[in-house]
């Protein structure tokens, strides 16, 4: 019994790699993904320098052979601290949708599954959704104290009340289906039904969702940074790198320039894979 | 339909008052005494005592809530710790600013949007929709505030065409700041209209049209632009949120002295009085935008509006079968 | 003898995609006279649809193409026409009535408009006397002409169907194709919009080209019979032909699987087998893996049509001897 479900999610795996990999773009930034990952985990191996070695004598020169991108107004590697600062970008991504996947998927599915709460959780999450989600998450990290963690946590929260709904409509959806009709009709309880029938069935659109929301959080977090709520100076934040390189917009434009592309790459490859993502797991939307 | 106007517009202040609570809370909890900021550090516990009185801050977190709740039902938002004067005022100068940016930027984001989305759905898997949907994805995966620095690089610095930053003395300082605000919104609003168009072009009733005799272009004008349209105004109701929490970023980019760069510069002067002013402005002004939305919905969609009238509309009845 | 109206000869539509090649029409041939009905009749995925498309070269393209055979309408090849003339024709002399009349109505226009609409395209009138003729036929198909200015939303099942004949029939049109109309619809209010049909195809004189699974449908309305199978006709004759000396096998298990009430067995008589993938058809007889009397013969070639009687024809290698 165990194998044959196990068997028969291996096809359903191997049904959405097959319709995933059929679109191009989205296998190109999921490889841009694995990419920027690797280098993230391998930073001190790629790195040519480090983030914050500062040498006076080699300030603010542009891209060459011994500095691909350059060097900024304290002579550290453009390239180096790119590389370092993809740790950031990334475990703000992953980790702030982790935090609202958590917290929102928690109160959708209370809300889904006990009427009597649902009203009272999705009115205050209609609040929250009232403020603009970079207002939301600016106002949390100044009343935490700007770091790392915190920009996370904010860049998090502020979006859990659109998880919330996220989940909710798709656990709404689930709920009616036959097969957790028969769940409960053999007896089983809330918690099991939610946990073993509910969860697994409603990941699809949460995947979705997820990844698209991780672009939005790099984004969200970076522009923190570059307005100064986020991750303090000298730590290689790209936003943060933006901000400092503002100043010598006219000198020294790839300072602003390529810390861009960085996010930009970043937030491509989660976009594509998110898209593609939706067109293979949603039959909706299938041609 | 206007019992449904009015019903909206009294849900609004609930919404208010509901985002008072969140932000008035959050902000409690912020580190730091306004006094010894303003004051000094040296400040004498009297002086504090004095400053907190005059700035309306002492007391428990219930009376100080209390007080801010009665002040916002007569539209009193406090005084900003910085100026000491009254948040409102401060608001009203800089809110035209960021109203008339963000309304040429949505105005651009709406035109773009939709054309190519159009194009797009109508050309499918052809050239011009690769394109088209390849810029919206750069579109939606480029940062605002580095779209913005990369046109004062290319007009401002290189080509010396567009002043990189100003407001209000020529119309030159409203170009970059448009774009950079506008692009954004029209990759979202061009991805909404394209798939939202393909599926009503598969539409059974669009065959239908088409059936009648009625024209290729007829058909699109007609019949699926309006349905298709349902979905597009939903996500430029959410854009204006997006708009007006752009608007910060994008003021601080070109300096223009708008709301956005108010709450920027409170937010790092710890002046919460005024950062709870622009938060409060800004939902107040979505929610009434939103509310513009769900109305023009009501016009594009008549079973929205059946659902809103359904009180005292007539139940459908049954017509004599062959009479 | 009648005027001839219709005549569909060797049609042939496939589907294209990157993935496989739909067969989904193989060699249609039917003719029609002025007033006269046919039926079409098989199983779901036999290519009745794509044939009454074809006819209004609606198919979808792509990934739909018309690969071969002629379509004349009063003389006139369809095929050959222009889009501008082709449009003249959709709705004006042919027209046709879809499947679902839940999703064949555009949401956001009232039923007056769409009746309406069709009217002006086809006839040099006001919209004032087009909106009156909507009304007219609103009433003609049972319906109070008052009810124009609300939207199908409003209206129930059965009444959207009458709706979507009132929209098919307003322009008089000589040929109407109804691709299973009442389907969709409770078996009580099926009768009612079948009846209503016959009456209005009698009143205006209508061909009409009748696509069903169902062979009680046929058996009230239609004067001919086709029987189609994996995008062929394997049986065409009159009614009479056809429910009194049905030839070919698959006519026969289609006859033996309805429910009879007088000879009261055990179960319902089933064909083996399953429907074959028009993308994978089988050599030979299209048949033949189902078919009880299949011979090595039906596997390969084309089978032949054999005139039993001048109005009945059968596609099966059986009857090729008695001829």
């Amino acid at each position: 019994m165990k194998k044959s479900v196990t068997e028969k999610k291996h096809t359903m795996l191997g049904e959405i790699w097959r319709r995933f990999k059929k679109n191009r773009q989205a296998v190109i930034g999921l490889i841009v993904l694995i990419l920027f990952i690797l280098i993230a985990v391998f930073a001190p191996v790629v790195a040519p320098y480090g983030y914050d070695d500062q040498d006076a004598s080699r300030a603010m020169m542009r891209p060459c052979t011994d500095y691909p991108f350059g060097t900024d107004n304290l002579g550290r590697d453009v390239m180096s601290r790119l590389i370092y600062g993809s740790r950031y970008s990334l475990s703000i991504g992953f980790l702030a949708v982790g935090i609202s996947v958590i917290t929102g998927g928690f109160l959708g599915i209370i809300a889904a599954y006990y009427p009597k709460l649902d009203n009272i959780i999705m009115r205050t999450m209609d609040l929250f959704m009232a403020i603009p989600q970079m207002l939301l998450a600016m106002c949390i990290v100044s009343a935490l104290g700007p770091n790392l963690f915190n920009l996370m946590l904010a860049v998090g929260l502020s979006s859990t009340p659109k998880f919330a709904r996220v989940v909710r409509a798709s656990v709404l959806s689930t709920r009616e289906q036959e097969f957790v009709e028969a769940a409960r009709a053999i007896g089983a309880s809330n918690t099991r039904i939610i946990l073993r029938h509910i969860i697994p069935n409603s990941m699809a659109p949460l995947i979705v969702q997820a990844t698209l929301a991780m672009a939005g959080a790099v984004i969200s977090a970076s522009a923190l940074s570059f307005l100064g709520f986020g991750v303090a100076p000298p730590m290689p934040e790209w936003g943060a790198m933006l901000s400092a390189g503002r100043k010598y917009i006219r000198q020294a434009p790839y300072l602003t320039v390529i810390p861009g592309l960085a996010i930009m790459a970043i937030v491509y490859a989660l976009n594509v894979v998110g898209d593609g993502l939706r067109d293979c797991l949603d039959p909706r939307l299938k041609k | 339909m206007l019992k449904f106007i009015i019903k909206r517009l009294l849900w609004i202040i609930p919404v208010l008052i509901g985002v008072t609570v969140i932000v008035f809370t959050i902000l409690y909890f912020s580190p730091g005494d306004p006094a010894y900021l303003a004051l000094g550090d040296n400040a004498t516990p009297e002086a504090v005592e004095a400053y907190h009185i005059e700035m309306g801050i002492d007391g428990s977190y219930a009376t100080r809530l209390g007080r801010t709740l009665t002040g916002l039902l007569t539209g009193d938002l406090g005084l900003s710790y910085r100026s000491r004067t009254p948040v409102m005022d401060e608001l009203l100068v800089r809110f035209k600013v960021t109203l008339d940016i963000s309304a040429w930027s949505i105005v651009l984001g709406i035109i773009l949007g939709i054309l190519f989305g159009i194009v797009s759905a109508l050309k499918q898997n052809t050239i011009w929709d690769t394109l088209a949907t390849g810029c919206a994805l750069f579109g939606i995966s480029m940062p605002m505030f580095w779209q913005g620095l990369m046109l004062i690089l290319l007009c401002s610095v290189y080509l010396n065409i567009l002043p990189a930053s100003g407001y209000g003395s020529t119309w030159k300082q409203m170009v970059m700041p448009v774009i950079a605000l506008g692009v954004n919104s029209s990759a979202t609003i061009m991805r909404t209209t394209r798939s939202s168009m393909l599926e009503v072009l598969r539409q059974d009733y669009i065959r239908t049209a088409k059936a009648k005799g009625q024209s290729y272009y007829l058909v699109i004008m007609r019949h699926a632009l309006k349905n298709a349209m349902i979905p597009i105004v939903t996500v430029i109701g959410l854009q204006f949120g997006t708009l007006l929490a752009g608007s910060i970023v994008c003021e601080s980019i070109f300096s223009i002295g708008g709301v956005g760069k108010y709450l920027v510069d409170s937010m790092n002067s710890r002046d919460y009085a005024a950062v709870q002013g622009c938060v409060l402005m800004i939902a107040f002004v979505s929610a009434v935008l939103n509310l513009i939305v769900d109305i023009i919905y009501t016009y594009i969609d008549p079973r929205m509006k059946t659902m809103y009238n359904s009180v005292k509309s007539k139940k459908p009845k049954k017509g004599g079968a062959a009479a | 003898m009648a005027e001839k109206i219709l005549d569909v000869k060797d049609l042939e539509i496939r589907y294209v995609t990157d993935e496989e090649t739909v067969k989904a029409v193989n060699g249609i041939s039917f003719t029609l006279e002025k007033g006269e009905s046919i039926g079409l009749v098989g199983e779901t995925g036999a290519g009745k649809t794509t044939t009454a498309l074809g006819i209004l070269r609606l198919v979808p393209d792509p990934p739909g193409e018309i690969v071969g055979g002629s379509i004349e309408f009063k003389g006139r090849q369809l095929l050959d026409l222009t889009e501008k003339e082709m449009r003249q024709i959709r709705g004006g002399q042919i027209s046709m009535i879809f499947q679902d009349p839940m999703t064949s109505l555009n949401p956001v226009m009232t039923v007056g408009e769409q009746i309406a609409e069709v009217v002006l395209l086809h006839n040099k009138i006001s919209k004032a006397e087009a909106r009156k003729k909507a009304m007219e036929m609103l009433e003609q198909v049972g319906i109070p002409g008052e009810r124009c200015d609300e939207y199908p939303h409003q209206f129930s099942g059965g009444m959207k169907q009458r709706v979507v004949i009132a929209i098919a029939l307003a322009c008089s049109p000589e040929l109407l194709i109804a691709d299973e109309p009442t389907t969709a619809l409770d078996v009580t209010i099926q009768a009612q919009v079948l009846e209503l049909m016959r009456k209005l195809k009698q009143e205006y004189n209508t061909s009409l080209i009748l696509i069903t699974h169902d062979l009680g449908v046929v058996a009230k309305i239609c004067d001919k019979v086709a029987v189609v199978y994996a995008g062929e006709v394997i049986e065409s004759g009159t009614l009479k032909d056809i429910y009194t000396d049905k030839r070919h096998p698959y006519t026969i298990g289609l006859f033996d699987s309805l429910p009879d009430i007088e000879n009261d067995s055990e179960s319902l008589k089933v064909i083996q087998g399953m429907v074959p993938d028009p993308s994978n058809l089988p050599d030979g007889c299209k048949f033949h893996p189902r078919c009880p009397h299949a011979t090595e013969a039906c596997k390969t070639g084309v089978m032949p049509s054999i005139q039993v009687s001048e109005t009945h024809m059968v596609r099966c290698n059986r009857f090729s001897a008695e001829v």
